[in-house]
C-alpha cells in the first residue's frame, strides 16, 4: 500500500497511544495500533515496536515475519529489528539464526546494551560460554551494582559451570541492598547452583528458607523456581513424598508450564509402577489444559526438538521439497510450522488432546489433523509416507518395538523416520521421576533392528534446557 | 415569523446555530409570554431533553402537551425521555398518543418500531417501519432498522450507517464477512467498531475499538462503547474520561451516566460520583443500580443516614434488600444486630429454603473437602485474615477447593493457590451456573467469604450446595439471612451468649479469635511513641482512626469532639481514600464539628506507607456502630492500641474480639462516657502508653489473634464439629425412619 488519504497526525498518535500502553504493560492492546500504522499506513518506525510488542505476546513467528518486512523496507532502526529477530529465534529454539542476528545487531549498534546482552546470551545458547561470558561480564563491569546485569552474568556462568564463580557472585549479590525480587532471584541461581554441583541437602536448605523469606514477593515464576528446586533436592535425596508439595505449589504458581504440570501430576499421582507407556487419558488430560501456552512453555525451556529434526534433515536432504509428512504427536504444530518451507504435499498431524490440535490447526500448515493414539492410529492408516516425524513424543512411551514396527511399512521405499528420545544409560528404558521414560542408545538400536529399520543417524544432543541443566537426548534418523 | 417577540426569536436562532445551552435562558423568558409561551416550552423541554436534564425537560414537555393538544411533537419527546429510563409501557402510550395526533408523525413511528424490535417483535416492528419509510424514504435510521430486521445486517455499514444500532447489530454478522469489509477499508472506523464488537474476548475487543476509536478521531459514540468494556474489566481509572468524554455528546444515554457514576466512586471521587448518580437519578428515575450505587457514594462520605435512605429506595428483592446489607450496618441506629436481622430475614423469606444434601457415606472421621467461595483471594481483608489460618489446616484432614470470583495475582493470592488442592477461576457466571460448578465437586462443607458485600454470592448458598455452609470473613458484618447458611464462625466475644436471636445461622464459636492475621512483609517496625519524642517537648499526644469515612457517625464525632477537649493540644489524624477527594473533604470539615486546626486529614498512601503512618500515633480511636477489622489489628500490629466500642452486630465487635485476644480486652467501652474517659486516661499515662507499646507487636504475635498453628487446629475442630453434628442428624433421621416403620 503506497499513498493512503488519512487524516494528519494519525500515525503519530497510533504510535504514541502504542508506546503508553506498551509502557502500562498491556501490549495486547498496542498490537492493533501498531499492526495499523505498520501495514496500512506503511509507516516504517511502527515496525521495531510492533516486532517488540509480538514478542512480549510470546509470537516468535509473527516477530521474524515483521522483523524481516521492516528490514526489506529499509529498516528502520535496524539494530531494534534485529535484536528482535534473534530473541524470536531463541524462542523457537533456532540458536544458530539468533547468534547471527545478535551479532548483526551488536555491528548495527555496538554499543548499544540490549544488543549486547541478546548476543551474550545467543553465544551462550550455542554453547560457546567465554564469549559469552566476555560479553556480559563487560556489560556488568560498566555497571556492577546493576542487579539485573549481574544476575543474567551469574545465569551465565551457572550454564557454563563455573559453580565456583556463581558462589562467589551470589554471595557477593546478597550483602548488596538488592530488591526483594532480584534478593529471590540471586537466591535461586545460588540454591541451583549448589543443587547442579551435587549438595542437594545444602539446596533444599536454601531454598526452602528462600520460599519462607520470599515466597510471598516477586513474579511467580521465581517463586515456581525456588519449590522447584527444593522439590529437585528432595527427589535427589529420595525424599519423593516430601517433594509432592513442592511441586503441587510451583505448579500451581506457573499453570502454564507443562513440564512443571507433568511433574506435579506424575508425584500425586503417587506412581510407584513403572508401566511401560503414560495412560492415554493421562497424556490427553495433562495437555489438554495447557494448549494454547505449550508452544511458548516449551520455548521457554528452550525446547529444540524441532530445530534439530530440520538441522538433520538439511544434512540428509538438502534441498528439494517432501512429499506426505505424518507428524506423529503433532501437539500445537511447532513441527509444522519449522517445516513449512520444505512442505511439496499434505501435512499429517496426529494428536491425543483436542485442544492441541485445534492450536495446530490455527496454524495453518497441516493439511489433515486426527485425534487419536499413535498405535492406533498407525493400526489403520494404510499411506505411505516421505517423512515421519515424532518430535519428543517417544518420550512417552517405554518399549518401541511395537510402534517402530508398525512405522517401517508406512515409510515410503526412500522415506525417513525422524525422532528424539530422552537419552538413558543402561536399560533399553527406563521411567523418570517426571513420568518421562528415556532410552538408551542400545536399546535404541536394538529396537529399530527389531522394526526392519535402518539407523541412518544417532547422535547425542541437548534437548532443552530444565532448570538451567541440560537435558540430554537422542536424535535418530532412520529408513527402511 | 416577525411576530415572533425578540426572545424567543434569540433563543430559536441559538438551537438552530447548535448552542443548546446558550437558548435556555431566552426560551426560559419566553414562557409566559401570550404568543410563544406554548412554542416556547415545547422547545426549552426539546433543549433540555437534547442536554440529558430529562427530569426538567419532562415538566416543560408536559406543560406544551397540555397547551398544545394538536402537536404530536410534545408527546412524542416525553415518550422518548420514557424509552430513555427503559420504561417501555409508558413509552408506547407516549408515542401511540403522538401518532393518535399526526398518525404521520415518522419519529413515532420509529420510536415504537425500535420498542417492538427490542421486545424481539420482528413483524410488529418491520409493518411500522415500512410505513415510516413511505413517509420518509431516504431516513437512513430507518433504512437501517429494516436492514437489521430483514437479517442483512451489514446493508447499513455497506450504506454508510455508522450509529451504535447499526454497529450493534453487524457485529453479528459471521467474522469473515466483517474482517473482509475491514480489509477492503481497513482505515474505515466503523467496520474496525463492528469488528471489535465482534471479539469474544474482552481484551482483545478493547485493543481493537481503540484502533477504531483512533482512527474516527475519537468519535464519542466509541468512547463510551470502550468506556463501557473497560468498565466490566475493572478498569476503571481508564474508562473514567471516555465516559465523560461520551455524556458530553450522549447526555441521555442512562447506561454511561450510571457506568460513570460507578467508575467515580470506584476511584473514591466521591462528591462527583453523588453528583453524577443524583443527576442521573433524577432525569431516568429511581432505577436501582443508580440508587444502590448512589448510597455506596453517599455512606463513603460519612452520611450513613443518606445513604441508608437511598439504599432504602431500592425497593425490596433480594439484590436490593443485599445491597441494603451493605449500607445499614454503618447507620448509628439501624445498624444494630435487631436491625440488621429483621433486613437479612426479610432477605431470606424471599429465597427457597434449600432441600437437605444426603450424600452417600457420612463419615464423622474422614478427610473433608472444604470448597471456598470469594472473590477475596489475594490483598483484601478475606485474604490478611483468613490466609494463614487455611494454610494451617491439617492436609490429612482437609482437601481445600477454591472458588475464586476474581483472578489475582499478588503475593496473597499465590498463598492461596499454593494450599489449595484444587484452584477454579470463575468468570461472571449465572446463579445456576455457579451452582453447578460448586456441586460438581462435592464439597462437604462450604465456606463463603463474601457475603452480601461487593463481589460476594452469598444467596447462592440458599441451593444448597454443600452438607454443611458456612459463613466467614468477607462482608461478615451481620447475619446472613440466607437460608442453608448452617454455622456463622465466630467467637465468645463476636457473638457472646445471648446473641442467638439475631442471626439465621447457628454460631460456630472458635476457641479463641475468629480470624488469624497476616502481616504484611512490607511492613516498618514499631518506632517510639510521638508523644514522647525530643521532637515533641510539650509531649502533646496524637490520636488517630486510619478507617473509611462510612464508620464515622455523628456519635462518633461527638466522642472525638469531647476526647479532643478534654486532652489539650492533642491532635486526631485520620487517613482514608475519600478524605483525599476535594469534595468530601471539604463538606467532611464542614460538618464534623472538630476544630479542624487540630485536626490532620490524609488521602490513599500506599500500604507500607499507611502502616508507617501509626508511628504518628499514640492512641488509636476505632469507630462504631460498625468497628475496624483489620484496620484494627494492623494498628495493633502496628505497637498502637485503640479504644474500642463494643457495639451489638457483628460488624460493631470486631475489634472487642481483637482486643480481647490481645490481652486488651479493658480498652473496650460499653458506652459514649466509657468510651471518652478510656481514651482520656490513656493519653494521661504515657509512660505505661510507652511500655504497652513497645512490647505490643511481639505480644501480639504470640497471641492468639497471630498464632495460626494454633488457630489451625481450632479452626479444624470447629468445622470438624459441624461436620460431625451433620453426621448425627444424618444417623438420626435414618433411625428415626427405621423405627417409623
Amino acid at each position: 500500500m503506497s499513498a493512503v488519504l488519512t487524516r494528519p497526525g494519525l500515525g503519530e498518535r497510533l504510535l504514541e497511544e502504542a508506546a503508553r500502553l506498551v509502557a502500562a504493560r498491556r501490549p495486547a492492546g498496542a498490537w492493533p495500533l501498531l499492526r495499523s500504522a505498520a501495514e496500512d499506513l506503511a509507516l516504517p518506525a511502527a515496525w521495531p515496536p510492533l516486532a517488540e510488542v509480538l514478542l512480549l505476546l510470546d509470537l516468535p513467528e509473527a516477530v521474524i515475519a515483521a522483523c524481516d518486512t521492516g528490514l526489506a523496507g529499509g529498516g528502520h532502526d535496524r539494530a531494534a529489528l534485529l535484536v528482535s529477530r534473534a530473541r524470536a529465534h531463541g524462542r523457537l529454539g533456532r540458536i544458530d539464526r539468533a547468534l547471527s542476528d545478535a551479532a548483526g545487531a551488536v555491528a548495527a549498534a555496538p554499543r548499544d546494551e540490549t544488543a549486547r546482552t541478546v548476543l551474550g546470551q545467543a553465544l551462550l545458547a550455542n554453547g560457546r560460554h567465554e564469549e559469552a561470558l566476555a560479553v556480559l561480564g563487560e556489560i556488568w563491569r560498566e555497571m556492577p551494582e546493576d542487579a539485573p546485569r549481574a544476575l543474567r552474568l551469574v545465569d551465565a556462568l551457572l550454564a557454563a559451570k563455573a559453580h565456583d564463580a556463581v558462589e562467589e557472585m551470589t554471595g557477593w549479590l546478597l550483602t548488596l541492598d538488592l530488591a526483594p525480587l532480584h534478593r529471590q532471584q540471586a537466591t535461586a541461581l545460588g540454591a541451583q547452583n549448589t543443587l547442579a554441583r551435587g549438595s542437594p541437602a545444602e539446596a533444599l536448605m536454601r531454598a526452602q528458607a528462600a520460599v519462607a523469606a520470599y515466597g510471598a514477593v516477586g513474579e511467580a515464576q521465581w517463586a515456581a523456581a525456588l519449590h522447584s528446586i527444593a522439590a529437585h533436592a528432595l527427589i535427589a535425596l529420595q525424599r519423593n513424598d516430601e517433594a509432592q508439595p513442592h511441586l503441587a505449589a510451583a505448579h500451581r504458581l506457573m499453570p502454564g508450564d507443562q513440564y512443571l504440570a507433568h511433574l506435579a501430576a506424575t508425584s500425586a499421582s503417587g506412581h510407584t509402577l513403572a508401566p511401560d507407556r503414560a495412560s492415554d487419558n493421562y497424556v490427553r488430560h495433562l495437555f489438554d489444559g495447557y494448549a494454547a501456552g505449550f508452544g511458548a512453555a516449551l520455548l521457554g525451556l528452550g525446547y529444540r526438538a524441532p530445530g534439530l529434526i530440520l538441522g538433520l534433515l538439511e544434512e540428509l536432504r538438502p534441498s528439494g521439497m517432501f512429499g506426505e509428512v505424518l507428524d506423529l504427536g503433532c501437539g500445537t504444530g511447532l513441527m509444522g510450522v519449522v517445516l513449512h518451507d520444505r512442505l511439496g504435499a499434505g501435512l499429517r498431524g496426529i494428536d491425543l488432546s483436542g485442544a492441541m490440535l485445534d492450536e495446530a490447526r490455527a496454524k495453518g500448515v497441516y493439511t489433515a489433523l486426527a485425534r487419536a493414539d499413535i498405535d492406533g492410529w498407525l493400526a489403520q492408516d494404510g499411506a505411505r509416507y516421505e517423512l515421519v516425524i515424532a518430535a519428543d513424543v517417544f518420550c512417552y512411551f517405554g518399549a518401541l518395538e511395537g510402534t517402530l514396527a508398525a512405522i517401517a511399512p508406512r515409510l515410503a521405499p526412500d522415506g525417513l523416520l525422524l525422532f528424539t528420545v530422552e537419552a538413558g544409560a543402561s536399560a533399553a528404558w527406563e521411567l523418570l521421576p517426571s513420568g518421562r521414560y528415556r532410552h538408551s542408545e542400545g536399546g535404541l538400536r536394538a529396537a529399530l533392528q527389531a522394526a526392519g529399520l535402518t539407523l541412518v543417524a544417532l547422535r547425542g544432543e541437548v534437548l532443552r534446557q530444565e532448570r538451567g541443566q541440560p537435558l540430554e537426548g537422542f536424535l535418530v534418523a532412520a529408513r527402511r | 415569523m416577525n411576530h415572533l417577540a425578540q426572545p424567543f426569536r434569540r433563543g430559536l436562532a441559538e438551537l438552530a446555530a447548535g448552542r443548546t445551552e446558550a437558548a435556555l435562558p431566552w426560551l426560559q423568558a419566553s414562557l409566559d409570554d401570550p404568543h410563544d409561551g406554548a412554542l416556547a416550552q415545547l422547545n426549552l423541554g426539546m433543549a433540555l431533553a437534547d442536554l440529558g436534564r430529562l427530569s426538567e425537560a419532562e415538566r416543560h414537555l408536559q406543560a406544551a402537551a397540555r397547551q398544545c393538544p394538536s402537536i404530536a411533537e410534545p408527546r412524542f419527546r416525553l415518550a422518548q425521555i420514557a424509552a430513555q429510563r427503559l420504561n417501555a409501557a409508558a413509552a408506547r402510550q407516549g408515542y401511540e398518543g403522538a401518532l393518535a395526533i399526526d398518525p404521520c408523525h415518522v419519529m413515532s413511528l420509529a420510536g415504537l418500531g425500535s420498542l417492538h424490535e427490542a421486545a424481539g417483535e420482528t413483524e410488529a416492528a418491520s409493518r411500522l417501519v415500512r410505513h415510516a419509510l413511505l413517509l420518509a424514504p431516504d431516513d437512513a435510521g430507518l433504512l437501517a432498522m429494516e436492514a437489521r430486521l430483514t437479517g442483512d445486517v451489514l446493508a447499513p455499514l455497506h450504506a454508510g450507517a455508522a450509529d451504535l444500532d447499526t454497529l450493534r447489530a453487524a457485529a453479528g454478522a459471521p467474522l469473515p464477512l466483517l474482517e473482509a469489509g475491514c480489509a477492503a477499508a481497513p482505515l474505515d472506523w466503523r467496520w474496525r467498531a463492528a469488528l471489535a464488537l465482534a471479539q469474544p474476548d474482552a481484551e482483545a475487543a478493547i485493543a481493537a475499538l481503540r484502533l477504531a476509536c483512533i482512527l474516527s478521531g475519537d468519535a464519542p459514540l466509541l468512547l463510551g462503547l470502550m468506556g463501557q468494556k473497560l468498565m466490566a474489566q475493572r478498569r476503571h481509572a481508564e474508562a473514567a474520561p471516555l465516559l465523560a468524554a461520551a455524556i458530553v455528546a450522549q447526555p441521555a444515554d442512562a447506561g454511561l451516566r450510571s457506568q460513570y457514576g460507578i467508575a467515580l466512586l470506584r476511584l473514591h471521587r466521591l462528591a462527583e460520583a453523588r453528583t453524577v448518580l443524583e443527576a442521573a437519578v433524577d432525569d431516568f428515575g429511581p432505577l436501582p443500580a443508580l440508587l444502590s450505587n448512589l448510597a455506596l457514594a453517599l455512606v463513603g462520605q460519612g452520611r450513613q443516614e443518606e445513604a441508608l435512605c437511598a439504599a432504602r429506595r431500592t425497593g425490596g428483592n433480594v439484590l436490593a434488600l443485599g445491597a441494603l446489607l451493605g449500607i445499614q450496618p454503618y447507620h448509628p441506629r439501624e445498624g444494630s444486630a435487631a436491625a440488621l436481622h429483621a433486613t437479612a430475614h426479610l432477605l431470606g423469606a424471599q429465597l427457597r429454603a434449600p432441600a437437605r444434601l444426603h450424600p452417600p457415606g457420612f463419615n464423622p472421621a474422614r478427610r473433608l473437602r472444604l470448597a471456598l467461595l470469594s472473590a477475596g483471594f489475594g490483598r483484601h481483608p478475606v485474604g490478611w485474615l483468613t490466609l494463614a489460618g487455611i494454610e494451617a489446616l491439617p492436609r490429612t484432614e482437609f482437601e481445600i477447593v477454591a472458588h475464586s470470583l476474581r483472578p489475582q495475582q499478588d503475593a496473597l493470592a499465590r498463598r492461596f493457590q499454593a494450599r489449595a488442592d484444587q484452584w477454579h477461576e470463575h468468570g461472571r457466571l449465572s446463579e445456576a451456573q455457579l451452582a453447578e460448578a460448586i456441586l460438581a465437586d462435592a464439597p462437604d462443607i462450604l465456606i463463603d467469604l463474601g457475603g452480601h458485600g461487593e463481589g460476594g454470592r452469598v444467596t447462592v448458598l440458599s441451593q444448597r450446595l454443600a452438607p454443611v455452609q458456612v459463613k466467614w470473613v468477607g462482608a461478615q458484618s451481620a447475619t446472613t439471612g440466607v437460608p442453608g447458611v448452617d454455622w456463622m464462625l465466630t467467637d465468645r466475644w463476636q457473638t457472646p451468649p445471648g446473641c442467638e436471636p439475631h442471626y439465621t445461622e447457628k454460631l460456630l464459636r472458635l476457641a479463641d479469635g475468629y480470624v488469624c492475621y497476616t502481616p504484611p512483609p512490607w511492613g516498618p517496625p514499631v518506632g517510639p511513641l510521638p508523644a514522647l519524642r525530643d521532637e515533641n517537648p510539650r509531649r502533646h499526644v496524637t490520636f488517630g482512626c486510619f478507617n473509611n469515612l462510612a464508620k464515622i457517625t455523628p456519635d462518633v464525632l461527638a466522642c472525638w469532639a469531647a476526647i479532643l477537649h478534654a486532652v489539650p493540644c492533642s491532635r486526631l489524624v485520620l487517613r482514608t481514600h475519600a478524605l483525599g477527594d476535594v469534595g468530601t473533604r471539604d463538606a467532611f470539615l464542614a460538618r464534623c464539628g472538630l476544630d479542624p486546626s487540630r485536626l490532620d486529614l490524609h488521602g490513599y498512601t500506599p500500604h507500607e506507607e499507611l502502616l508507617d503512618g501509626y508511628n504518628a500515633i499514640d492512641i488509636g480511636l476505632d469507630p462504631f456502630p460498625y468497628a475496624g477489622g483489620l484496620t484494627a489489628c494492623e494498628a495493633l500490629w502496628m505497637g498502637v492500641p485503640l479504644v474500642a466500642m463494643a457495639g451489638s452486630s457483628f460488624a460493631g465487635r470486631h475489634a472487642v474480639s481483637h482486643l480481647n485476644n490481645v490481652g486488651l480486652g479493658d480498652w473496650v467501652a460499653e458506652d459514649a462516657a466509657g468510651y471518652v474517659a478510656r481514651a482520656v486516661a490513656a493519653a494521661r499515662d504515657l509512660p505505661a502508653l510507652a511500655l504497652l507499646r513497645a512490647g505490643l507487636r511481639s505480644r501480639m504475635e504470640a497471641s492468639p489473634l497471630m498464632d495460626a498453628p494454633r488457630f489451625g487446629t481450632s479452626l479444624a475442630a470447629a468445622l470438624r464439629h459441624a461436620w460431625q453434628v451433620r453426621c448425627h442428624d444424618e444417623l438420626r433421621a435414618h433411625s428415626g425412619a427405621g423405627n417409623a416403620m
